[in-house]
């Protein structure tokens, strides 16, 4: 049921082509409407906010659930930003627009994943400061960078595939993370894990492993999702 | 680009949503340089079968192929071959005219002539002066004309056309005509919908009534003969037209 | 219907034979006491539950090749079933744990990864739910049922490492399991069995119920009702 080309036929856009034509369309529309990084930037330090009121302030406590506080906080705002990154295509019937193109349907999803992934990114370096500054924590941590640049794209990666079911489903806003948390797990643990590791100022050997476990994740399901993504968005 | 394949031939064509049949083994075949012009009422199969010819719907049953290519395998393919006008724009609403314009035809792998390509195509449907209005400022008028340049941009041989008359107004409409007169002198081949007989019958070669998911009537059209039409339409479908 | 009746009574002889094993054959542990011989219960519905999502996993695979909708039903009987072990084996074991380790709940790797299994399993069925009926559904579902699958491992990975990081208070009951009288082994065989058994009828009955549930609303449709 794969796609395939005779050759000498007319191609689509070269893969490259196609994924940063559909990127260049998110940012360029993300830039025009910032209906994704501004709203959710202003959700996450909200709950960043509530956090510090509901935690007691003695900072040994602080230290132990600060990493959990923070990956509440990220998981939130990326199971919005997945939620709008589809939303905005079915607004206009964008996303069958997209699949009228004679481009790989796995292209489309680097694209739209790709999307996802650096709004999620720019959502979490915004907050990171805020976050470090409230519960006075170092900023400065470059094993912290590679967890949150890692984990991150291992949301993006299944949470693409789900957002492009929930945005057909009744339900959608509560179906998403229904679908994303179970099967996000693994990166949530890993990476509230690594990240109390690097806040207890241990060496980048003592958590290596649940790096290692955050990059098998990000590769098996970049492939898995984009070699399922047809079913998903075909109808 | 016409092909000694026809335009179109779909045989035995079912398509099923959920439990609900809406194409019911459909038989048809178009050749090149023919516009079709497709009437029937709400429900009974018109725009399903515009989408599973345009590749964006699986057929459940049946046999189809567009010029030749077996669209179940070869639906990328196919896709260069077909533009496609529904009732959504599938135009990015904060997007500007020539954006859109330019992002599909990157799409279609126009990457150098990209910008030419949105150009020409939005030239040919009188949207110079909007180029660069976001699509959201736009009367639906003009998104209507700005979508047909979507669907003509990487001159595909097959066009189809989801009740284009809705939304557009006398210009466009005429703009409209001009555009099928010229793509079937080129060869191409169209497939129109629509509830308006004479205009229908105007613009098209031939005129086919679809019905319970499956083609009733099909015959050249005259438009002079639009009162016979109206008749023979009631005596398919039990309803007017 | 044969295979079902067949099916139903081979369940029915096994789960009989697997009780009185239970309560009139299998000694009593002398550490854990009574209250181990819910294991034979715990176990099975845990590895059967394990069995079903596998299932789910090879006909959604099947499906996306084939198309099949027998495939398709076998994979939603499956995760149906499958939750409903899972379910009855989270319970079985918090009923355990209370008496045995105080708590009804531990973050053991083998309950956390059966926790995010079964919530995986019941998306599965909220999708199924709510995804436009038909096709759409079955693609979307038989999409997670590969993703969930694939999970499994990693989740239990994850689960492993972040006990050791948070040992727990409390000891766990496969510790024990090694040291397995054989009357103990030969109980839990049977029950495994019986088990095994009862979920074979249970999908036999459940997929031909779905496949006659479709057929009712074709024919609904063709008869012109709906």
């Amino acid at each position: 049921m794969s796609e395939q080309r005779a050759p000498g036929a007319p191609t689509g856009a070269s893969w490259w082509a196609a994924i940063l034509a559909v990127l260049w369309k998110d940012l360029l529309l993300e830039s025009r409407t910032r209906e994704i990084v501004t709203p959710i930037v202003v959700f996450s330090l909200l709950v960043i906010v509530i956090f510090s009121f509901v935690l007691d302030p003695n900072p040994r406590l602080i230290e132990s659930v600060a990493p959990g506080a923070l990956w509440v906080a990220f998981t939130f705002a990326g199971i919005l930003g997945l939620n709008r990154a589809f939303a905005l295509e079915k607004e206009r019937g964008g996303m069958e627009g997209l699949l009228l193109s004679p481009v790989g349907r796995d292209l489309l999803y680097f694209g739209k994943m790709l999307g996802a992934f650096l709004f999620m990114l720019v959502v979490e370096i915004i907050m990171l400061p805020a976050f470090s500054a409230v519960f006075n924590l170092p900023l400065v941590e470059p094993g912290l960078w590679l967890v949150i640049v890692l984990a991150t794209f291992g949301f993006a990666t299944v949470g693409t595939a789900f957002a492009a079911m929930a945005v057909n489903t009744r339900a959608r806003e509560i179906l998403l993370p229904v679908l994303f948390f179970p099967v996000a797990a693994p990166v949530i643990i890993a990476a509230a894990e690594a990240t109390r590791a690097v806040y207890a100022g241990d060496s980048f050997a003592d958590y290596s492993n649940w790096v290692g476990l955050i990059a098998a994740f990000d590769v098996i399901f970049a492939v898995v999702a984009a070699a399922t993504f047809e079913f998903i968005v075909n109808e | 680009m016409a092909s000694t394949h026809p335009a179109i031939s779909a045989a035995g064509l079912a398509k099923r949503f959920g439990n609900r049949p809406v194409l019911r083994g459909l038989d048809l075949e178009l050749g090149w340089g023919s516009v079709l012009a497709l009437f029937g009422p709400n429900g009974a199969g018109k725009t399903t079968l515009l989408r599973t010819l345009a590749g964006l719907t699986r057929h459940s049953g049946g046999a189809l192929r567009i010029a030749g290519l077996d669209i179940a395998g070869r639906r990328a393919d196919a896709r260069h071959l077909v533009g496609v006008v529904m009732h959504q724009t599938f135009l990015y609403d904060d997007l500007t005219v020539a954006e859109n314009l330019r992002f599909y035809a990157r799409m279609h792998g126009l990457g150098a002539t990209a910008a030419e390509r949105a150009a020409s195509a939005a030239g040919a449907l009188g949207l110079d002066a909007v180029m660069n209005a976001r699509v959201r400022t736009l009367s639906n008028g003009m998104q209507k004309r700005a979508a047909l340049a979507r669907a003509v941009l990487h001159r595909p041989p097959l066009l189809l056309l989801d009740e284009p008359e809705t939304g557009l107004d006398q210009d466009a409409m005429l703009a409209l005509e001009q555009l099928l007169a010229r793509h079937r002198e080129a060869g191409g081949s169209a497939i129109v919908t629509t509830h308006g007989v004479e205009q229908g019958l105007r613009i098209a070669d031939r005129a086919a009534i679809i019905h319970n998911g499956r083609i009733a009537y099909d015959a050249p059209a005259d438009a002079s003969d639009a009162d016979d039409f109206r008749r023979l339409y009631a005596e398919h479908t039990g309803a007017s037209l | 219907m044969t295979l079902r009746m067949s099916l139903l009574g081979l369940s029915a002889a096994l789960m009989l034979t697997a009780l009185a094993m239970v309560f009139f054959y299998a000694p009593t542990d002398i550490v854990l006491g009574v209250s181990q011989r819910i294991f034979y219960v715990h176990v099975p519905l845990a590895l059967v539950g394990f069995l079903a999502f596998a299932v789910v996993a090879v006909c959604s695979i099947g499906y996306l090749w084939k198309g099949s909708e027998r495939m398709d039903n076998v994979a939603y009987a499956a995760a149906e079933i499958g939750v409903l072990f899972t379910s009855l084996m989270l319970i079985t074991g918090m009923l355990w744990a209370k008496p045995a380790w105080g708590v009804w709940w531990s973050w053991s790797p083998q309950l956390t990864t059966s926790l995010i299994l079964w919530f995986l399993y019941a998306a599965y069925l909220m999708l199924r739910a709510y995804a436009p009926p038909g096709e759409t559904a079955a693609r979307y579902a038989a999409v997670l049922g590969i993703i969930g699958f694939i999970d499994v491992p990693i989740v239990y990975m994850a689960a492993r490492w972040w006990r050791d990081l948070h040992p727990n208070k409390v000891l766990g009951p496969l510790a024990e399991e090694s040291a397995l009288e054989p009357p103990m082994q030969l109980t839990f065989l049977v029950s495994i069995l019986a088990f095994t058994a009862l979920f074979a009828w249970l999908m036999t009955e459940r997929t031909e119920l779905r496949r006659q549930e479709i057929q009712v609303e074709r024919m609904r449709y063709i008869y012109g009702e709906a």
